[in-house]
């Protein structure tokens, strides 16, 4: 029987209590599916002018990270009003924004891979990070923050090459 | 290419552009018309965010490096603007400076009022945006910690009328 794989399918579904993690995790043992895609590549096809040749010279290189080392993907939404229950209710003041871009742009420095922003329900923008895998860390870090600035509860991260999810509370 | 002038943030802030050169020139030209025609605040981030990047790292800048860059600085000041124009943000006021400042420079709420003579309670209320301090409170508070109020320009046009009289 050529090109058919019987495959098993034994899911493991952890679920981990809020005083442990608060997160769900759901792992599946074997990989269905192989998607080949490189986690480099950005997510959106960029604006129609930096698909031209740039004026400037020389070649941009992203930070990289070195070879073999893993990466994730993850996205997070915030709405565009701060919270109506612990806050005012009121839209984001435009600084709040730049503090969060300035963050994942300079404090992920080394560990950023690609960073994208989309509109989201409700007025709130959706960022989809490409990151190392070591910086997973310090994006929590800068979510935790980003908890008080922007007067929310919390801030669910999705990984999207894996089934799981990160929830970072304000502290 | 059109002469360019000095920058001013929304805070008031003046970026000089003269010790630019003229690729970068270039580049906040591009940064500034792509602003004025933005509809979509996604797309200008998505767009100065990877434009400005790429232009540093081809000059070996680190992102840390890239963000002290002026053509940085102005494109996240664009950014912002983009923001109020669109009314997808709100411009920032001294109530958000206020809480960027005990943010910044104080342990907690409490220290900032134990220094600045305020009531916690007052200050909750404050950054919580349902009341607001006197100009004249404000500016004794301020005071006490070394800080005063200032007027700035937040836009070109206040700096040409500047210039004019």
């Amino acid at each position: 029987m050529t090109g058919s794989t019987r495959h098993t399918i034994k899911p493991s579904i952890r679920l981990v209590t809020r005083w442990e993690m608060t997160a769900i995790t759901i792992e599946l043992p074997i990989r269905l599916v192989r998607v080949d895609w490189d986690p480099r590549l950005p997510l959106v096809v960029p604006a129609r002018e930096s698909q031209e040749q740039p004026f400037w010279r020389g070649e941009a290189r992203e930070p990289a990270p070195a070879s073999g080392a893993a990466v994730r993907m993850c996205k997070f939404s915030i709405p565009g009003h701060r919270s109506g229950k612990i806050s005012d209710g009121e839209l984001h003041d435009a600084g709040t924004w730049s503090w969060l871009l300035d963050q994942l742009y300079g404090e992920l420095d080394g560990g950023l891979i690609d960073i994208v922003c989309l509109p989201a329900a409700g007025g709130g923008r959706e960022f989809r990070v490409t990151l190392s895998a070591g910086a997973v860390g310090r994006l929590h870090n800068i979510l935790q923050e980003a908890c008080e600035r922007f007067h929310r509860k919390r801030i669910r991260v999705v990984f999207l090459d894996r089934f799981a999810a990160m929830e970072v509370r304000h502290p | 290419m059109s002469r360019l002038t000095d920058y001013t943030t929304l805070s008031g802030d003046k970026i000089a552009v003269s010790d630019l050169d003229d690729e970068e020139r270039l580049l906040v030209c591009v940064l500034k018309r792509k602003a004025e025609g933005s509809q979509d605040q996604n797309d200008f981030d998505n767009f100065w965010m990877k434009f400005v990047s790429e232009f540093y790292l081809a000059r070996r800048l680190t992102h840390k490096q890239i963000q002290q860059t002026k053509p940085y600085r102005i494109a996240r000041d664009l950014s912002q603007r983009v923001s109020i124009r669109l009314g997808v943000a709100r411009p920032p006021d001294y109530r958000d400076q206020l809480a960027e400042l005990i943010r910044t420079k104080f342990i907690s709420r409490k220290a900032f009022c134990a220094a600045t003579g305020l009531s916690e309670d007052m200050i909750s209320h404050v950054l919580a945006r349902r009341k607001h301090l006197s100009i004249e409170s404000l500016e004794q508070a301020l005071g006490r910690i070394g800080y005063t109020l200032r007027f700035v320009p937040n836009s070109p046009r206040a700096d040409q009328d500047q210039e004019r009289s």
